[in-house]
């Protein structure tokens, strides 16, 4: 735990530059899992060509990709995001702090052991909120989510323009319910260019935004998926009911820079 | 010998669960029937009927529905071995005559591992007598971006049926009134099919596929009657079809 408050800052060349900077009046303790994100513009969504490729190269209809097309150039204030999603740990601290209602699959009101460092799922959205606000946070919007995971360059997947099968919790095997979640520091390869981790895979992610209320986006596909064209920042086939909690939903933190 | 596929009404709602399939052992689907049903210009949700379940002989119920001067409703649902019949009939008891009428029958299938799918690339349709996968299907992205809904042969195209028209997720595709979803050892599948069928839809969030079971126009006072049969096999898609046909036509 580091002893002063501090961001850790990024190019958007790529990795975390390791650089600190310190923001005393803001940061909170745990800031290393934290990530500030620059104030800047970015690509955000598909290029008709990228869409083409992916969709001729895993037997798509291109129009399966039409909602992040075409890729725009978008201006975002800085902000901050949590380096990975909430886990059961975290959540059932809130949980005890606060009385709201644990996991309905946890056991005792308690998640297991073993998966205390993975993310929290059977979430919705409100729950995700409110753990955010009793930490002092919110959701990033979808644009900040995408923003974290793919940096400015307009990148495929976090990590680069090739998929990684290492780089994330995903259904390799095609298994019933895929290989489960696992810890969220379990895929250090996958991290996006400004390090934030697990943004692929595993838990997909709630957003504070979303298509047409009462819906939000879900981003970053999750342990069931098997699908590349899924397992990416850009992909928006995927939305929630705001009030349905499923066994793949899960959610991390973001906050203003200032 | 195969055991019966067995339902269990959850009280007070219009839905059950599909338990003891032979073909998908501890797997477990959830049939939410009707989850509206009705005129296609002002079809009731759930929440505007009072479902009643009465249970039947050989594992079979009936569930009976009202919504107080625009319709009611009578649905029997019948296990057997491989595949649940679901006859449903409508009363237009309002003081319009409708242009067309349907129940939105949902098939839940994200209970059952084998089958789930939230990715839709294990479903299956058919244009023009051929199989498809789903992902070869256009498809037309709406601001709700998880479903989808298809126009169906011998129905009104799905834009002009204002229920479906509303969700403005119809690509302009003509499918068989059928969807399925094969299981992962592509050695199974489940499917929705009616008769007849309006249009169909399915939900990625839910990994849930309908049938729109359409009863046509209705004047006031008449009633409309439809079947829609789930499957639970064991067979490749190939192999299901061909059997289906036969039996449905």
């Amino acid at each position: 735990m580091p002893s002063r408050r501090e961001w850790i800052t990024t190019t958007s060349a790529g990795v975390a530059a390791g650089a600190l900077c310190l923001a005393n009046n803001e940061a909170p303790a745990e800031s290393a899992d934290r990530i500030l994100i620059p104030a800047g513009k970015f690509l955000r969504g598909t290029t008709e060509e990228q869409a083409d490729k992916l969709a001729r190269e895993h037997d798509y209809h291109v129009t399966w990709l039409s909602g992040e097309t075409p890729q725009r150039e978008l201006d975002l204030p800085a902000f901050a995001i949590d380096r990975y999603p909430v886990t059961n740990r975290q959540f059932a601290e809130f949980c005890q702090a606060t009385g709201h209602p644990p996991r309905p699959h946890w056991r005792g009101g308690k998640p297991l052991e073993a998966v205390n460092d993975h993310p929290v799922t059977n979430v919705n959205k409100a729950d995700a909120e409110a753990y955010a606000a009793w930490a002092g946070k919110r959701l990033p919007t979808e644009a900040e989510w995408e923003k974290a995971a793919r940096g400015t360059d307009g990148r495929v997947f976090p990590w680069g323009d090739e998929f990684d099968p290492e780089a994330c919790q995903w259904n390799r095997e095609k298994t019933g319910n895929g290989p489960g979640t696992a810890p969220v520091d379990a895929h250090p390869k996958g991290a996006s260019p400004y390090g934030v981790l697990d943004l692929i895979g595993n838990v997909a992610e709630w957003c504070a935004d979303g298509p047409s209320p009462p819906t939000a986006w879900i981003k970053g596909g999750c342990y069931l998926f098997h699908e590349i064209v899924n397992l990416r920042p850009a992909a928006r086939n995927m939305s929630g009911f705001a009030n349905n909690p499923l066994d793949f939903y899960g959610f991390r933190c973001a906050q203003e820079a200032t | 010998m195969m055991a019966r596929v067995r339902g269990h009404a959850v009280t007070g709602q219009m839905g059950m669960t599909v338990l003891d399939i032979p073909a998908f052992p501890g797997e477990r689907f959830g049939m939410g029937f009707p989850e509206a049903i009705g005129d296609m210009n002002r079809t009731g949700w759930l929440n505007q009927s009072q479902p009643e379940w009465t249970q039947l002989e050989d594992g079979a119920w009936k569930q009976t529905g009202r919504w107080e001067g625009e319709l009611s409703y009578e649905l029997t649902v019948e296990p057997q071995e491989d595949y649940v019949d679901v006859r449903q009939s409508v009363t237009n008891q309002s003081n319009r005559d409708w242009p067309n009428s349907v129940a939105f029958n949902c098939f839940q299938c994200g209970g059952a591992p084998s089958i789930r799918d939230h990715e839709c690339v294990r479903h299956w349709v058919a244009t023009g007598g051929e199989l498809k996968r789903l992902p070869n299907i256009p498809r037309q992205f709406s601001p709700r971006p998880t479903v989808q809904l298809y126009s169906v042969e011998g129905a009104p195209a799905g834009m002009d049926l204002p229920f479906v028209a509303n969700f403005h997720a119809t690509p302009d595709v003509v499918l068989e009134g059928w969807m399925a979803i094969e299981s992962r050892d592509g050695k199974r599948l489940v499917a929705a099919v009616s008769k007849p069928a309006m249009f169909l839809f399915q939900n990625m969030e839910y990994s849930c596929i309908h049938s729109g079971a359409g009863f046509g126009p209705l004047r006031r006072g008449e009633t409309g009657k439809a079947l829609t049969r789930l499957y639970f096999v064991e067979a490749s898609v190939e192999e299901w079809y061909g059997r289906m046909k036969g039996e449905l036509g």
